[in-house]
């Protein structure tokens, strides 16, 4: 099948704005990739480009070993699921599905009969059989996405394209299509490049994700890499909910090791994390700590804190406590824990999880 | 819905009283275009003594076509100018749709320099009255040999480029309806831009091309000025209606014929079009 290598691309829209700039990628064959953003920050505009919707200012795009800057997409192989679905409301769903066999020219002329197995194929595969002859507008918002899906599949592409196909699905839909897109993924064997915002989504079907920023590749990682070990602090508080807990800390040299100091609180750091500060010689930090990694107690702490607000989720529950006017810490517990607003509790940071950024250029420290 | 029950009497008085304004408003408005088309109807199929008789009835009781046979055999032109007039309506809607047609593509999809400007420009050829240009285009299409042909190709001409303006401001309203993400969903599956264009855009408009297509055939339907003034030989309809409407003064009846004639097709297509005027002008914002 084939990978998806972009070296260096830009995207400039009128003489000033960049969508994307000097963007370096390497999807592998088979990968399921998300780009992850938040909205603007180039993502869409990088997949039209994958596409050949959109011309790149500059830079190359392979698919496979073929240069395809100069290749429109219909000669590219691919296939694209679009936010819309783009279902088109003019033909039944069967001429909808049969549309790339019938016109496409990547592959020899199929026969009726040919076309008509594969129709039939794709739309048992996403379960629309009973469908066929239904126009869009007689459809749900669900059931058009199946028939974009079947599309999509019907061609056999080498590379999949998604643009935020289940953002306009209601939530229940949503999280039942991740599991049915990943198994199809699976089954088509082709190369997936997914664009979407939403990161529950990245985190759940991605093998990696690339998360991007202004144009820009922000980390590029496995869900795990990018969850436990974000590169910087963009990605460590845009990835994960309730987002991270970023706290502004001095680092101090002491007894040959580094202590992490706070208004509120102050503790050595381990000795791995120590010598990695002491490299970097960066003294100004923010500490990030994940919610989940907040623990806390009724006996003893790092330090001492009121409850401010209690959210219950469930079978767990988010803790606000104020530590001053401006900061407000969150820590996710378990629902079996009982305190109650203004209670006095003591709170500890997981020293195996903490993150440590620098604080001018947001880069990991540990 | 109890809750806009006990809302005092003044508010409902207030609301019946502004209701029944609207509705006298529109009532009297649509009385005005009615009336005379009624009667210009009505008196187009009454006998000359029904028409001038005293208090003239509402409807005509003695039913004749006589006022119609008069009317297209008086003057030997009007049978071939019927013909013509199709003719030059649809030349017209050619020309205007074709080039009107894909310029509005362009306005509604892609971005060039100079767009703003353009689109604007288009209107120009609006903003002054053909009569003030009917005499030299006369001039310059005699000395191209085009004036008063067989074929009307001169009106054509004149209306078409008259008609281009609007119909990219029309055409480019319908495309921006269509989302463009179907066009590039086709392209992804193996049609170029043109073959996205023509298998799956025009489909999508076509109710509202042909809405346009009909506005513009009343238009050049309707014409007379310029076709009485570039034609001779070789008139429109609506130029020897005029013309013989005009030359029957004092008989009503036959007057009305000739009115009725003219209108009866601009109203069947009007009352067609009715339903795409939404589409047609729904997405303005070129």
């Amino acid at each position: 099948m084939a990978e998806v290598r972009l070296e260096k691309v830009s995207k400039r829209f009128g003489k000033r704005v960049w969508a994307v700039r000097d963007f370096d990628l390497r999807v592998e064959d088979r990968e399921f990739l998300v780009l992850l953003g938040p909205s603007g920050c180039g993502k869409t505009t990088t997949l039209r480009m994958i596409a050949g919707l959109e011309r790149p200012t500059a830079g190359l795009i392979y698919i496979g070993e073929r240069l395809v800057n100069l290749i429109p997409p219909r000669d590219r192989d691919i296939s694209m699921v679009f936010q819309s679905y783009a279902v088109w409301p003019h033909m039944r769903v069967y001429d909808n599905i049969a549309f790339g066999l019938r016109y496409g020219r990547r592959k020899k002329r199929l026969s009726k009969a040919d076309i008509d197995r594969v129709v039939h194929e794709v739309a048992s595969l996403v379960r629309i059989e009973e469908l066929l002859s239904r126009y869009p507008t007689q459809l749900s918002g669900g059931q058009r996405q199946r028939v974009a899906l079947a599309r999509a599949l019907a061609v056999k592409p080498q590379v999949f394209l998604y643009d935020e196909p289940l953002s306009n699905l209601d939530a229940k839909l949503r999280i039942q299509m991740r599991t049915e897109l990943k198994y199809i993924h699976e089954q088509a064997g082709s190369t997936s490049i997914y664009v979407t915002h939403d990161q529950a989504e990245a985190m759940s079907m991605a093998d990696r994700i690339m998360v991007m920023r202004e144009g820009q590749g922000a980390q590029l990682g496995t869900p795990n890499e990018i969850y436990f070990r974000p590169a910087n602090q963009f990605v460590a508080g845009f990835i994960g909910t309730p987002p991270m807990n970023m706290l502004e800390v001095e680092l101090e040299e002491e007894d040959g090791g580094i202590k992490l100091v706070s208004p509120h609180f102050g503790f050595r750091l381990g000795e791995k994390t120590a010598r990695a500060v002491q490299e970097s010689g960066v003294r100004q930090a923010v500490l990030g700590v994940r919610p989940e990694d907040v623990t806390v107690s009724l006996e003893g702490g790092d330090f001492s804190a009121q409850v401010f607000v209690v959210e219950p989720q469930g079978p767990q529950q988010i803790l606000s406590f104020k530590l001053d006017e401006t900061l407000i810490i969150k820590s996710l517990t378990s629902a079996d824990l009982s305190v109650s607003p203004g209670q006095e509790v003591w709170l500890s940071f997981n020293r195996e999880r903490l993150h440590l950024f620098d604080r001018d250029t947001g880069v990991r420290l540990n | 819905m109890s809750e806009l029950r006990l809302a005092p009497p003044v508010a409902d008085w207030r609301r019946f009283t502004g209701l029944t304004l609207t509705y006298l408003a529109v009532a009297g408005l649509a009385l005005f275009i009615l009336v005379p088309v009624y009667f210009l109807f009505i008196l187009a199929f009454m006998s000359r003594a029904e028409v001038y008789s005293w208090p003239l009835p509402l409807f005509p009781k003695h039913f004749t076509l006589d006022n119609f046979h008069f009317f297209l055999t008086i003057n030997p032109k009007i049978i071939p100018s019927i013909w013509r007039s199709i003719e030059v309506a649809i030349t017209t809607i050619l020309i205007a749709l074709s080039i009107g047609g894909l310029a509005g593509y362009s306005f509604a999809r892609f971005r060039f320099r100079g767009k703003n400007a353009l689109k604007l420009s288009v209107l120009f050829v609006r903003m002054y009255p053909g009569v003030a240009v009917a005499i030299p285009m006369a001039v310059l299409f005699m000395r191209l040999g085009l004036y008063d042909t067989p074929f009307p190709i001169a009106l054509a001409l004149n209306y078409g480029v008259g008609n281009i303006g609007l119909t990219i401001w029309i055409t480019a309203s319908i495309f921006l309806g269509i989302n463009e993400e179907l066009e590039e969903q086709a392209m992804v599956l193996g049609l170029s831009r043109m073959g996205a264009f023509f298998r799956i855009t025009l489909p999508l408009a076509a109710p509202g091309l042909a809405a346009a297509a009909i506005y513009t055939f009343i238009g050049a339907w309707n014409e007379v000025v310029i076709a009485t003034l570039m034609t001779q030989f070789n008139p429109t309809l609506a130029a020897v209606t005029y013309h013989t409407v005009a030359a029957a003064a004092g008989s009503l009846h036959l007057q009305s014929a000739g009115g009725a004639f003219m209108a009866f097709p601009a109203l069947v297509f009007t009352f067609i079009i009715k339903r795409y005027i939404i589409q047609m002008w729904g997405g303005v914002r070129i």
